[in-house]
This record gives C-alpha cells, structure tokens and sequence, in this order.
C-alpha cells in the first residue's frame, strides 16, 4: 500500500487542531473545488484534500491513520502487525493491493461523497462514476460505442474493499453536443449487500474541428470570400459534414456577415438538427499581379463609397 | 434511444424521488432549495412535481458543495443561482467566439 501524507496534503502540521485542520480543508476545497474551480489538475488534488480531510476531521480515523507511523508519500508500507483488529479493519491482514482510502472507507464512518462502502451489514450503493468522454464531431452526429476502463470499489467475501478493473461500455446516441452529459443508471460500481449499483455519468466534450465550431446543435463555419464575390455576389461550395453544398453569397455582403443553412448543424438527438452557419471573411491577396493593381487602382478611382463617413461631423 | 440512457437536457422530465435517489440531496433538502427558487419544477405539490433531467447536474453539483463546504440551504441556493448565470455566460461566450472571424 502507498503511503500518502494527509497533513501535508492539507498543509497541517501532525499536531494541528480540528479548527486548524478544517480551515485548511476550507481554504483548499475554495481553490481546488471542481465545481468551483478552472485550474487544471484542480479534480485530482481535491480528490486528495477531501480524502486527507475526511480522515483527519474524524477523531478515531485520525488515530488509526496516526498509529500507521510516518513514510515518505509514496513509500510502499505496511500497517503495523496490530493495526488491523486494534481499529476495526478485521480481514485487513493483506493490504497489499489497496489504496489508503479505500481502507479508511472499510473503518466505517462514510467516506464523503463517493457514497462508498459503510459497514458490512447495511444495503450499500454502489459508487457512481463521472468520466469525461472525448468525441469527434463526426462520431457525435452519428452516435458511437465506447469504452470505459473504471476502477470499481468492490467488497471481498472477508469484508476488504478492493480496487477492481472493470470495461463498461456505453452507446452514445447520436445528436450529443459538447457539454451535455448522460447518465447510465446502474452502470456504476457494484452495490454492497443487495445495494444497488451507482451510476455512470459521461461528460460530452468534442474534439476541436479544424474547420467547424459548434456551439450547441448549430456549427459555425469561417467562409473565406474575395472582395468582388462580397461585392457583387457569387455561388460557393462550402463544407458540410455530410459533404459539400452550394452557397449564395449576396451581393453587397460585408465582412462577418452569418449565412444560416438549415438543418445542416448537427442532429439533435429526438430529432431534426441544428443549422450551419456560414461566417463571411473578406480577404484581399497577400500579393498583387500588376494587372490587379491596376484594377484595384481604377477602383479607388471611380468608386464613392466611404465606409468611414460617419466619422465625420 | 437506449433506454437504460438518459440525456440530461431540458427536454426530457424527471420526477422529484429519481431527483432524491440519484442526486444525494435528501428529499427535504430538495423541498427546500424548490422553496428558496434554486429548482423550478412543475406540477403543484411534491409528488406531481417533474424537473427538466439537467436538473439532475445542478443537483448533483449542489450535493457536493453541501458536503465540501457544510453549506446550508439558503447559502446553496444563493450558490446555485450564480452557478447557473456562469453557466449561461460560458454557453454565450462560447457561441460569440463561435462567431468571430480568426
């Protein structure tokens, strides 16, 4: 079993009172809170703080955390010989495959919001999972399979809680969109004496396209026009996800400017779809031949258009 | 769809006790935060009461922040009420930034 250093985790000296050990929590759970937070890593280190926390707010927890004696985080250890009976961790003599948490989950006394395991006798739930999915915006509008590896809390014949690696797979429909999420209920970890099992969560979030933005079921596409398509209107191919279509770009159109194309976002999931929109962006050639300078030249020339008259009075 | 799958959007309706059950708030403590305006449900008394299914996210959210930082009902619905105007915010920034040219 690894060691982990719970006061240092919350930044308390090993003598630190409840108060000080629970302003420490609060001052760490502010910064590193997931539903608070935008750090990055912040879930993974308030994993570590709530579970440092959660055994050092609890009196008799704290004393059996205590009496395992002090290792390097990290450092494999093994409890003392005694340990196991002396704080209720009965069938506790292998630790070998554990994790610290997982084993002051089994002493009892709830372990937070992982609505872990609690006692041998009572119906236990299973733990939900909440996983991040990654997807294509192609396998988002047609729907996908994937599959989750998940470390799933499970309760052994002798009463040890153990880490098991299990694959659930999970069918995504087609039309999810970035930031949705789907609950799989059940699909969570094993309950605990007829308990049933916790759930599965799958957060959406797409992959960046090179080319489309969505935003919801709509896709914005950047549309690159010239000067005289903008000025005097012309029919383009543009992209789509199901492959190219024509596009009227009208005369007189500026620089921004969104073209609405039905139905061509992405499908939403009952049905329908969102719409494609085509931003306009004028660009000029980075270099000009002699012949459209001149052109251009005769332009400036005749024309009196002055996008900039009402800086004037 | 799969049936054993719920996309939680707006569009689909939970009942307050899937609300109870998959939440981890307590039935009472959902009562409460309906009572202070965090969750708008409709129907006229508790057990007629559906939610949209994204409820089931700020619910969840709500049930970790009552457990990480001790919050009681009223501070939690106050919470809720600014976490869903990031929420909205994010979701505009991103269809504007959707819509700039690069």
């Amino acid at each position: 079993m690894k060691y982990k250093d719970y006061y240092a985790i919350l930044g308390v000296a090993r003598d630190a009172a409840e108060a000080d050990i629970k302003k420490a929590y609060r001052k760490l759970a502010r910064k590193y809170h997931p539903d608070v937070s935008k750090e990055p890593g912040a879930e993974e280190r308030f994993k570590d703080v709530g579970e440092a926390y959660e055994t050092l707010r609890d009196k008799e927890k704290r004393a059996a955390y205590d009496a395992l004696g002090r290792h390097r985080p990290g450092q494999d250890f093994r409890p003392p010989p005694d340990w196991a009976q002396h704080f209720g961790a009965g069938g506790a003599e292998d630790l070998g495959g554990i994790d610290l948490s997982d084993l002051f989950a089994s002493l009892g006394g709830g372990f937070g919001r992982a609505r872990g395991f609690r006692g041998r006798d009572m119906r236990i739930p299973g733990e939900d999972f909440e996983v991040t999915v990654h997807l294509g915006l192609s396998e988002a509008a047609r729907g996908t399979e994937v599959a989750l590896e998940l470390a799933m809390r499970e309760m052994t014949s002798d009463g040890r809680i153990v880490r098991t690696p299990r694959t659930v797979r999970a069918r995504i429909p087609k039309g999810v969109t970035d930031g949705e999420k789907l609950r799989l209920p059940g699909k969570g970890g094993p309950g605990a004496n007829g308990g049933p099992s916790g759930d599965l969560y799958l957060n959406i979030a797409l992959h960046p396209h090179p080319l489309f933005r969505p935003s919801g079921h709509d896709l914005y596409l950047e549309v690159p026009v010239t000067p005289w398509e903008a000025a005097l209107g012309a029919q383009i191919e543009i992209p789509t996800l199901e492959g190219r279509l024509s596009l009227k770009i009208p005369a007189g159109s500026k620089a921004g400017q969104k073209l609405r194309v039905a139905g061509k976002g992405l499908p939403r999931p009952h049905g329908g779809a969102g719409d494609l929109y085509a931003v306009l962006g004028i660009q000029v050639p980075g270099t000009l031949s002699a012949r459209e300078k001149e052109l251009f030249e005769q332009l400036r020339a005749a024309s009196g258009f002055d996008p900039r008259g009402h800086f004037a009075g | 769809m799969d049936p054993e799958l719920m996309l939680l959007v707006a569009q689909s309706r939970i009942a307050l006790t899937e609300l109870v059950e998959a939440s981890g708030l307590t039935r009472a403590e959902l009562i409460e935060l309906v009572e202070y305006g965090a969750f708008a449900p409709q129907g006229a008394a508790p057990e007629q009461w559906t939610f949209p299914a994204d409820a089931l996210v700020q619910a969840r959210a709500a049930a970790r922040l009552r457990a990480d930082f001790e919050l009681e009902p009223a501070s939690l619905a106050l919470l809720l009420a600014y976490r869903d105007r990031i929420v909205e915010l994010e979701a505009l920034v991103r269809e504007l930034e959707c819509q700039l040219l690069r």
